[in-house]
């Protein structure tokens, strides 16, 4: 099976060799986890390879968002200009108003991202984030069946995909509803716990269909580069939760 | 900064691109009038320039006027720019056609099937204040306008029907395109992410 390169310094040897192409994978972290940045540095992995790569943002702005990118180093106005980067969405409420004013439905919005997908031959997606995305749809049902949807076809356009979902602290659950990590192929999960008073973040592979990976927590940090794990260290981390 | 772009609504640009043709074609009513003769002789160009000619200061400035209240009409009730292009040029074209199979001695000039084309898009568009089914009639009762002023004021004699038969099948060309629009693209994926 091949493998498409996380982009995360030490992630690859957990995951034997990168994340299996085409597949779906939930990242999972609560606030300040550093899930955005991962995605960030996903899709520059992948121009970095030559690849054509989507991010999906309801969070913020596509100005903001690139902004706060650059600041990493990542230059997504370079990437757009070169035609290998769409950034697509903006605020939630925007979306909602935009939405009301084509008279879109919810599923129009996911067959959105999918013609997107497909029009700019995007082998890398990222949807930051699934949870707001759910929030157009009215039934738990509608919900579901939208993300298997969207998961299926961006894995039929080989198009390997990060699905951020965002989990209040102290929550068990990977994803906002509950069912996100059954639907996916994969989930990373980011913590931010607290020893000493320092924030200690760490990283797991929980799943990963069609793959071996390695299980156990790992260390991880975030800095003026981005995201990094340590592969060989556990974190020491004495949880509140 | 950026110094703001003025953009000219379509209505406006049309209007101008009368005007500056009046101005500064010479012959222009030779040159770029409609006819059938004048097509199957090669003259294929006249089909998108005839409505952009005016015979006198009167009718350019007849058809300015309209076209720039149709243009702002036609986007108050949410018609595209690309819309407005399409029926206008659309429905000209359509005109053309029709006066060559139909009326091939005559020879056309002047916006004005254009715009009748747009009060026919825009009458088909509709939105939730104003309901196509009322602005159909309405708007198309716009065609008779110069026929019941000619009634009023006893210069029947001058009236032109040929020029009601083109205002009339310019509407109904430019209701008909604007369904037409309004089908296909009712078939495509519709753009939220990419328009936010």
């Amino acid at each position: 099976m091949k493998k498409a390169p996380s982009g995360i310094p030490g992630l690859d040897s957990l995951l034997y060799g990168g994340i299996p192409e085409g597949k779906s994978i939930l990242i999972s972290g609560n606030c300040g986890t550093g899930k955005t940045i991962f995605g960030a540095q996903f899709l520059k992995k992948g121009y970095d390879r030559g690849e054509s790569c989507v991010f999906v943002t309801l969070e913020q702005s596509k100005s903001r968002l690139i902004e706060d990118i650059c600041s990493l180093g990542i230059d997504f106005d370079k990437m757009m200009d070169e035609r290998k980067l769409a950034v697509i969405g903006g605020p939630l409420g925007h979306i909602s108003f935009f939405k009301e004013k084509t008279k879109a439905t919810a599923e129009d919005i996911v067959n959105e991202i999918i013609a997107v997908v497909k029009e700019t031959g995007a082998s890398r997606l990222v949807l930051d984030s699934i949870n707001l995305l759910t929030v157009l749809f009215d039934t738990e049902q509608d919900r579901r069946m939208a993300l298997a949807m969207l998961a299926s076809n961006l894995g039929d356009l080989n198009c390997t995909s990060l699905l951020i979902s965002e989990v209040p602290e102290g929550v068990g659950n990977l994803g906002l509803y509950g069912f996100e990590d059954f639907v996916v192929d994969g989930v990373i999960r980011l913590r931010r716990d607290i020893m000493d008073n320092h924030s200690v973040r760490s990283l797991s592979v929980v799943k990963m269909r069609g793959s071996d990976i390695v299980s156990d927590i790992r260390e991880m940090r975030i800095n003026n580069d981005g995201v990094k794990t340590f592969p060989h260290k556990t974190p020491e981390v004495r949880s509140l939760f | 900064m950026n110094p703001q772009r003025i953009v000219l609504s379509p209505g406006m640009q049309i209007a101008l691109v009368s005007i500056i043709v009046f101005a500064l074609v010479p012959h222009a009513v030779a040159a770029l009038s409609f006819s059938a003769g004048s097509f199957f002789a090669g003259e294929f160009w006249r089909i998108i320039t005839y409505p952009f000619v005016h015979l006198n200061i009167a009718h350019l400035l007849e058809n300015v006027v309209t076209v720039i209240i149709a243009g702002m009409l036609a986007t108050e009730l949410g018609m595209s720019r690309q819309q407005m292009y399409i029926v206008f040029f659309g429905s000209s074209v359509l005109v053309a056609l029709t006066s060559m199979a139909f009326l091939p001695l005559i020879i056309i000039a002047g916006a004005s099937s254009g715009i009748f084309a747009i009060l026919g898009g825009l009458s088909a568009k509709g939105n939730e204040f104003l309901s196509r089914w009322f602005l159909l009639p309405v708007m198309f009762s716009a065609v008779f306008i110069k026929m019941f002023i000619s009634m009023f004021t006893g210069s029947m004699g001058e009236f032109s029907w040929a020029q009601l038969l083109f205002h009339g099948i310019g509407f109904i060309y430019g209701a008909m395109i604007f369904a037409f629009i309004a089908i296909l693209r009712s078939k495509q994926t519709k753009r939220v992410l990419q328009v936010v």
